[in-house]
């Protein structure tokens, strides 16, 4: 291709270079919000992956006991009688500091423990003198004292020899540190981040686990898996499973599994809006050049290097867009770590991650997305402006009569573009995959109908507006009609990133509607107590029957209930269980089941053979009332009947399984509760019960005490924050969809020259001029605005029927709220309208003698 | 056609641009978790609360055979020299270790505090090979982990163990395994105990609380299996126990000693060892004991041995021992050279150290004497030596 071609576009390009900006803007956007939400994502999973690391180490299997964990003298039986000598004992737990702060504790045999974990053990350090010693003295010898890393004191501004408080297990206790960890590179400080390393004695007293382990790691060399396994399982005390630890952090990563779900969702909404604008501005760019194509055909440059010139000229454009978008993207990328990371620890389990991790990958994933979007985007109108006749460019109205004539075309592949989405979507046994792929299909088939849509909008509109604003009113709709090739495709793409607030906010107020009702129905007593850091992290926090005890000699009091959370073994994996102690009037109010009835469900708990299981554990595990499940027992594996299905939105992976707490004492050695619940007595208040309880517990024990609407607040809190991020992405799509009406409309302004020039010439004053195009901008987002409407409707009914309830089995009612309707439309004018200020200004202010010569 | 070529290219790019990137993910992947640890010196041995040695006690057996918590060292130390009815020679040694944290008492509710750390060695030097094996494992004295009794005596850490085989102390069995290698031997003493030093009271230095309460059995006829990569055999021999327990024997002026556990063809038993100062000659200290063939021993006084050095051996792990020895005992009228059965018997374990079956041979008066034993070096090795 001859350097003067290229200086011909580059010229082209800097001559107008608020199209050019705008082009790179479009494009950056759209590949800011890929990367941004990619990069929080990865980061968030490798910091689960690091820290599981850090404490798995090299690990290959683990026993692991049933929610009271594993009797501490299996670890003799498995390491002296069984000579399983590459055996290690864990005891975790985690403690909370006053600033909310949580450090993991792990708790380890420190001599045990070298080939796991090098930093805790003790041969590594040969010539390290007698230090491995000395520190291992310490922490066998001494109470409460712990290793961390040197990176992890200094923030905490802590030194060897300091001691510092923290609440472990709903007691506040003072740890002191009798080491230091030096990470020998980033991966290890990443991996030692947060992360306590006591002695397997100080563990147990801490997290008041005495005589008991949470596992046993073991490094079974892969050649000899098969025998020693074996002889570890056929000695496995019954409610103890050996697992490999692969499995194990497959498990953790499926926990957050749905929840990746969620936000990839998400991201793929971000993409089809910052797609569509990159296919918007390129679309605009090349199409304007006909006149220049035309000109340069005549003076005898091929087809091809046309072609080529163009593509060329794209993908310079792609390339400069997508670098300035990766930068952005990780600029944004560190807000959204920080949202997924709060919205984790709310739901699964305590994080800390401050580092945002930049792999390489994503970024390549964001470049690649960006150019190919761009490329793809200039390919069509680069084949049309190859096609142009020598000589001279299509006239606008040819262009323009060739787009309305290719409408009907069009919306049949829309249509079929539609329906195919919709096959997908509903797909009885389609997966999640297919789901999005359906959705994207739709909403490309929904815009790729939009010409059609405008046409029939201003020419029902015109007579309509004529007849109430006169000749204006009918031009202004009309005019939309006429340079249907670009206003459909800045209508189409604002009507897209609408729907998606349509989309996201119908799903969202539903499923906090559908909440707060359940939470209505299940939160039956009047005050809960529970231990201070209770989450649901899999760790044995609870609180002691003791506590129970002094609960319920309290006066005022009329039924006491009281949960535990567990997870159990099952052949099938981890099962989390919720073992309820509650009295028959309560259950009975505890209005959630979804089959079954309450009081037969009662009777049948009772009997230690039945369950109740969540919606979500019912749709994934593919039970039915009557089915039966099998969990690992201290009675060995036993079969429950399944009584009922109970809605339940709390996150918890693939569901719970409801049973009675004496059928849960009976078949697991765990004592502890979750949670107590009060209802108050006719005539006593909640503030003085609220007293006597605090006064009954004592002040040794940190717990929470929270009223009815305390503890619905609280969840509800949880819930919105976990939904901070799509609204980020509301805001960003937004944003996208402006600067795409933008882009749109002052490309219209600068072909529509002649048009404004003429018009002023027959007498229009430049104030006129201005309001027929701000009208007519207006009409558009007026138009965009409806368009969005059903598309919005549709994708919400997507998310909250299929992708909610393929990722998470809840069931949900979808509740349409007219107000966020009407709310879109506006924010559609409005977004239309502020675009339109400097294109229309311009305009009124053009020469109508300069722009007449120019024809 | 030039489209198709833009296209190829195109797609070239691409393809590049996406596998280079991912070359660089894959290459950022390999490391490991690895880090160090700096520690403070979190116990004070004066602050420990431990006994002194610092004047003979009176022994009292079996409870001797049993820890001394109220000392911060103690250890059971078995070295033997074993050989099959074909005349294949094996060297065994199996130690344990006995390191004191604290005395305090301090209330825990977790059964794995603990207060005592074991340690224990296993070596088994296979001559006919050239091989030499050796283990190391820590343990803490919680749970039935790792312990010692003295009635039934019994010292053990995970499934090695040194234990009563009936009712009393002797005979006694020591069983120790660790991947292809294991030991199962029965032990009796042919003489009584012999307590070392001044009544038991063995002194390693000049300052007061340098010196432990020492005893050893010299002479203990031994059989049992030695197992080695999957094979049995049948072995007889000797071995040596010798049973220490101090707070502080040895200050940080000394480097380290050379120590020997000669068991004579005519059945006399000579334990004699040199400790270093760290300024070579200066301060060395001599102790030792010649034992009957019927029992009776008298200590070995300052002056009377000459040991000469005839051969170093380089490790490879960094550090020279001597490696062969001339010994002298003109009172006795003993003349004999000291020689490795195999040059590599160093224990690469937390504190390196050599420790290894030697072969007799020499002249006691006009008569040709040989035999077998055991000798430790320690302070030799490229780091810093035990102490304490």
């Amino acid at each position: 291709m001859s350097a003067l071609l290229w200086l011909s576009s580059m010229r082209y390009l800097l001559k107008r270079p608020w199209q050019t900006a705008l082009s790179v803007l479009g494009i950056t956007l759209g590949v800011a919000v890929v990367v941004a939400i990619d990069l929080g994502n990865q980061s968030a999973k490798r910091a689960f992956r690091l820290s599981g690391d850090a404490v798995a180490g090299k690990t290959t299997h683990q026993v692991i006991g049933g929610p009271g964990g594993l009797p501490e003298h299996f670890y003799y039986t498995l390491r002296v009688d069984m000579g399983v000598k590459n055996s290690a004992p864990v005891v975790e737990g985690y403690a909370y500091m006053r600033d909310g702060r949580a450090l993991r504790i792990l708790g380890v045999d420190p001599f045990a423990d070298a080939q796991f974990r090098p930093y805790t053990g003790g041969s590594s350090y040969i010539g390290a003198s007698s230090a491995p010693i000395r520190y291992t003295a310490a922490l066998l010898a001494e109470p409460a004292t712990a290793l961390m890393s040197v990176q992890t004191a200094e923030t905490m501004g802590l030194r060897t020899g300091d001691a510092f408080t923290a609440e472990v297990a709903g007691v506040v206790r003072s740890i002191s540190i009798v080491g230091l960890i030096t990470p020998h590179n980033d991966l290890s400080r990443a991996s030692l981040k947060d992360l306590l390393i006591t002695d397997i004695s100080t563990a147990q007293e801490l997290t008041e686990f005495e005589g008991r382990l949470s596992r046993i790691d073991l490094i079974v060399p892969s050649g000899e898996q098969g025998e020693i396994l074996e002889r570890i399982r056929s000695a496995l005390p019954s409610e103890a499973a050996l697992v490999s630890a692969a499995s194990r952090s497959d498990a953790v990563e499926q926990l957050t599994g749905s929840f990746d779900d969620n936000l990839f969702v998400v991201s793929l909404l971000g993409l089809i809006v910052g797609a569509f604008l990159i296919y918007n501005t390129m679309t605009f760019s090349v199409v304007r050049r006909h006149r220049v194509i035309g000109a340069l055909r005549a003076l005898g440059v091929t087809r091809q290097q046309i072609f080529a010139l163009l593509l060329s000229e794209a993908l310079l454009i792609g390339i400069i867009s997508s670098v300035i978008g990766i930068l952005l993207g990780i600029l944004i990328g560190r807000g959204i770590l920080y949202i997924i990371t709060q919205t984790i620890s709310d739901l699964f389990f305590v994080v800390s991650i401050q580092e945002l991790a930049i792999p390489v990958w994503s970024l390549a994933k964001g470049a690649l997305l960006g150019i190919a979007a761009t490329l793809t985007a200039a390919f069509a109108p680069a084949l049309e402006a190859t096609g142009a006749p020598p000589g001279r460019a299509l006239s606008r109205s040819r262009l323009e009569a060739r787009f309305k004539g290719a409408v009907p075309l069009t919306s049949c592949i829309g249509i079929s573009l539609i329906a195919v989405g919709a096959v997908l979507i509903f797909l009885p046994a389609g997966t999640l995959n297919l789901t999005f792929i359906g959705l994207a299909a739709l909403v490309l088939g929904y815009a790729i109908l939009t010409p059609a849509c405008v046409l029939f909008f201003s020419r029902m509109l015109a007579p309509l507006l004529g007849s109430v604003f006169g000749a204006m009113g009918a031009m202004a709709a009309r005019g939309i009609a006429a340079s249907l090739s670009r206003t459909a495709v800045a209508i189409a793409a604002l009507a897209v990133a609408i729907s998606i607030t349509i989309s996201i906010d119908t799903m969202v107020r539903s499923f906090r509607g559908t909440v707060e009702q359940w939470l209505d129905n299940s939160l039956s007593s009047d005050i809960y107590i529970s231990p201070a850091s209770f989450r649901s992290n899999g760790t044995n926090v609870g609180l002691s029957p003791q506590v129970l005890e002094r609960i319920q000699a309290v006066e005022g009091i009329e039924r006491v209930s009281a949960v535990r959370n567990a997870r159990v073994h099952s052949p099938n994996g981890d099962v989390e269980i919720l073992a309820l102690d509650t009295p028959y009037d309560n259950f009975i109010r505890y209005n959630s089941f979804k089959e079954g009835n309450p009081a037969l469900i009662w009777a049948d708990l009772q009997s230690g053979d039945a369950v109740a299981v969540s919606e979500p554990y019912a749709y994934h595990n593919d039970k039915d009332v009557g089915s039966t499940i099998r969990l690992s027992t201290s009675e060995g594996d036993r079969d429950f009947r399944v009584a009922g299905i109970y809605y339940d939105y709390r996150n918890s992976g693939s569901g719970r399984v409801m049973m009675s707490r004496s059928a849960y004492e009976r078949f697991w050695d765990d004592d502890k509760f979750s949670g107590i619940g009060v209802n108050t007595a006719a005539g006593v208040s909640l503030d003085d019960l609220t007293a006597s309880i605090e006064r009954a517990i004592g002040g040794e024990r940190e717990v929470a005490i929270r009223s009815n609407a305390e503890l619905k607040a609280a969840a509800m809190a949880v819930f919105d924050r976990s939904f901070t991020i799509t609204s980020v992405v509301r805001v960003l799509s937004i944003s996208v969809a402006f600067v795409g009406v933008l882009s749109a409309l002052m490309a219209l302004q600068l072909e529509r020259a002649f048009e404004i020039g003429a018009l002023r010439a027959i007498g229009f004053t430049p104030k006129q001029v201005w309001l027929l195009f701000t009208s007519q901008t207006g009409l558009m987002g007026v138009i965009a605005g409806l368009l969005s409407l059903p598309l919005g409707l549709i994708q919400a009914a997507v998310l909250i029927f299929v992708v909610n309830r393929r990722s998470f089995g809840w069931s949900m009612d979808m509740e349409i709220y007219p107000l966020a309707l009407l709310q879109a439309v506006v924010i559609a004018v409005v977004a239309a309208l502020l675009a339109s200020i400097y294109p229309a200004s311009a305009m009124s202010r053009s020469s109508p003698a300069r722009a007449l010569h120019e024809e | 056609m030039r489209l198709t070529l833009i296209a190829i290219s195109m797609a070239i790019i691409v393809a590049l641009l996406g596998g280079g990137v991912y070359a660089l993910a894959r290459a950022g992947r390999t490391a490991e978790v690895s880090a160090s640890l700096a520690v403070a010196d979190a116990l004070n041995r004066d602050e420990a609360g431990f006994e002194q040695v610092i004047a003979p006690r009176p022994f009292n057996f079996p409870q001797d055979h049993g820890p001394h918590p109220d000392y911060a060292i103690e250890w059971w130390y078995y070295t033997g020299n074993l050989d099959t009815p074909a005349g294949r020679h094996f060297g065994y040694e199996l130690t344990f270790f006995r390191l004191g944290i604290t005395t305090d008492e301090v209330e825990r509710s977790s059964k794995w505090a603990a207060q005592q750390i074991y340690s224990a060695h296993f070596a088994l030097t296979d001559v006919e090979n050239d091989e030499f094996y050796a283990f190391e494992r820590y343990s803490r004295g919680a749970l039935g982990l790792a312990g010692a009794t003295a009635a039934p005596f019994h010292v053990w850490l995970e499934d090695w163990s040194a234990a009563a085989a009936g009712d009393d102390a002797l005979p006694m069995r020591l069983h120790a395994a660790h991947n292809n290698v294991e030991i199962n031997l029965l032990l009796d003493s042919e003489k009584d105990i012999v307590l070392q030093g001044d009544e038991g009271f063995s002194r390693k230095g000049s300052k007061p609380g340098e010196a432990s309460y020492y005893y050893s059995l010299t002479r203990m006829p031994t059989s049992g299996v030695v197992a080695l990569n999957g094979e049995s055999y049948s072995v007889s021999g000797t071995s040596w126990m010798d049973r220490e327990w101090s707070s502080d024997q040895l200050s940080d002026e000394h480097a380290g000693w050379d120590w020997f556990a000669l068991q004579l063809s005519d059945g006399r038993d000579i334990m004699y060892a040199q400790i270093r100062h760290i300024d070579s000659g200066k301060d060395a200290f001599e102790l030792g004991v010649i034992v009957s063939a019927n029992g009776a021993y008298t200590p070995i006084r300052p002056g009377d041995v000459r040991l000469d050095v005839l051969e170093q051996w380089q490790s490879e792990r960094g550090g020279s021992y001597p490696s062969r020895w001339r010994l002298r005992i003109p009172a006795e009228g003993l003349d004999i050279r000291i020689t490795p059965y195999i040059s590599d018997q160093e224990l690469d374990a937390l504190v390196r150290y050599w420790e290894g079956a030697v072969r007799i041979e020499g002249t006691s008066g006009a008569q040709p004497i040989g035999g077998s034993g055991y000798v430790e070096l320690t302070g030799y090795a490229a780091q810093p030596s035990l102490r304490n």
